[in-house]
């Protein structure tokens, strides 16, 4: 072994199956939050009293709450170094295209379009999070709160009550600002629009990151792809049946 | 002049000239009458470029061996398919019955960065040859011959081992690749010797070493599309690309060189 051989981590790092490799873990990480985040959220159709329970809990944990944004941040921002950096690899590869342009046999418009959906879904996360999170989109919804009168919550729209009442009685109204801010048909759109293709990204995302990380070898490579199309159309039926569910009326406050 | 007999065909060949690696190429159309179907492609175009060497003009370059699919040498796109349009078949055993009369095919060259263009068709595929020279030797007792099943070897990785080495490294994968990635040929010259205890040795150095001299080539990354094992004239499947990534994964782990 000599003595310049750089690291090993150095050399996976710099290397095209690194790249790939960091694409996958972290691909594992946000494709496994999604399913999370679909599955708390359906919680919205039991009661606001757990929905608002579920996320007084997620916001009151503050190591769970600051270890997975940090996580997924972290996640993010890695996923999308992998992708820069092997997308100029992957254009500098062929400088000069096909005059005619090549017919392909197997691939589908969705791997074809990841990066395309991948911008796309980039941009709504950084709109959910200032939607839901931040909220500077709708701040009118963003302030709700729910009060705590005996044994039961009740919605308290007087900020000076609010704002009288010990901490441990006070809690987001995270209900009604999904409701209230799914009512408005601009942001359901937006929200449709973005897991569509959210959904065409996991598709070919998740049955390509188990080929990377060494899954999809004979047979599984079918598994694989039917549970990259299955993992997407759950995420796709679950996210898309929040805006549908208050447009209907099947969700109120 | 007596008609041409009903089995014949008339083509449009549009065919990429280039003069030599550094000029601008360009298509261009050439109209070739009584093909016969029974032709390969290779004999169309012998028959095309003696008609232009007799007009006194410059004949197409592409390269070819031996005509009979193993030596990987019959580079070309054909309509946009790596070796044209007949699955496992490389363009000297692709026949011209496989076109109609009056079709419209065109030819091109390799497009890759590591797999520039000597001349029209012809591409140096000389990265290639790097990746493989980069894998470095195999270690085994030389001298008087060993007793044939003295190692013995499962009937499964002998024919895996054997699927992989049938790789005859003509670049259609790379070519019929959207990224111009050669993860299925350095997948399959790694595999082949995976699976064999003969390439036990060496196995660590080897999969980092020929990765590392794929990346210097140039060639682009796998994106899982899946599109070099449908246009490999020797059908060497998808799972050369996830035993490379399985190899890789291991030795970055263990280090060793």
């Amino acid at each position: 072994m000599s003595e310049s051989s750089p690291g090993r981590m150095q050399r996976l790092l710099y290397s095209s199956i690194g790249a790939k490799f960091v694409m996958g873990v972290t691909g594992v990480i946000l494709v496994g939050f999604v399913l999370v985040h679909m599955l708390g959220n359906l919680q919205v159709y039991i009661s606001s009293d757990t929905f608002n329970s579920y996320a007084q809990l997620l916001k009151g944990t503050l190591p769970l709450l600051w270890g997975t944004r940090i996580t997924l941040l972290v996640a993010v921002a890695l996923h999308i170094w992998a992708a820069v950096r092997l997308t100029r690899v992957n254009w500098a590869a062929r400088p000069q295209r096909y005059a005619r342009p090549q017919r392909y046999a197997r691939t589908s418009y969705a791997a074809l379009f990841m990066r395309g959906s991948g911008v796309v879904v980039l941009a709504f996360i950084i709109f959910h999070l200032l939607h839901f999170t931040i909220g500077v989109v709708q701040p009118e919804n963003f302030g709700l709160h729910e009060v705590l009168r005996g044994d039961v919550w009740v919605r308290e729209t007087s900020e000076q009550v609010v704002n009288a009442l010990p901490a441990h009685h006070v809690r987001h109204d995270a209900y009604s600002m999904f409701v209230l801010g799914f009512q408005n048909w601009i942001v359901s759109a937006s929200y449709i629009v973005a897991n569509l293709l959210l959904a065409r990204h996991l598709s070919h995302g998740v049955a390509s990151m188990l080929a990377t990380l060494g899954y999809s070898k004979g047979r599984n490579r079918v598994t694989a792809e039917r549970l990259s199309a299955a993992i997407a159309g759950l995420i796709l039926v679950g996210n898309l049946s929040f805006p549908i569910a208050v447009l209907a009326g099947v969700l109120h406050l | 002049m007596s008609t041409h007999s009903a089995s014949t065909m008339k083509l449009t060949l549009r065919i990429w000239r280039q003069k030599d690696r550094k000029s601008p190429g360009a298509l261009q159309t050439y109209k070739l009458d009584a093909v016969s179907p029974d032709m390969s492609f290779l004999e169309m175009l012998d028959v095309l470029n003696d008609q232009l060497t007799r007009a006194g003009d410059d004949p197409i370059s592409f390269d070819h061996d031996c005509r009979e699919g193993i030596c990987g040498s019959c580079a070309m796109m054909i309509n946009g398919r790596a070796h044209g349009p007949r699955k496992a078949t490389t363009v000297c055993q692709l026949h011209m019955r496989s076109f109609k009369d009056g079709d419209e095919v065109t030819i091109e060259p390799w497009r890759a960065e590591p797999f520039p263009v000597i001349k029209d068709l012809s591409v140096s595929r000389s990265s290639f040859d790097r990746i493989i020279a980069a894998g470095g030797f195999v270690s085994i007792n030389t001298g008087s011959t060993v007793d044939a099943n003295a190692t013995l070897i499962g009937k499964r990785d002998a024919d895996e081992a054997m699927d992989y080495a049938s790789c005859i490294g003509c670049g259609a994968c790379v070519a019929a690749c959207p990224n111009a990635a050669a993860m299925l040929f350095t997948g399959a010259k790694v595999a082949h010797l995976v699976k064999l205890p003969q390439g036990e040795v060496e196995r660590t150095g080897r999969v980092l070493n020929m990765v590392a001299q794929m990346d210097k080539e140039g060639f682009g990354s796998c994106t899982n599309h899946g599109e070099c094992s449908e246009a490999c004239p020797k059908e060497i499947p998808f799972d050369a690309i996830v035993l490379l990534n399985r190899e890789y994964m291991r030795a970055s782990v263990l280090g060793k060189q």
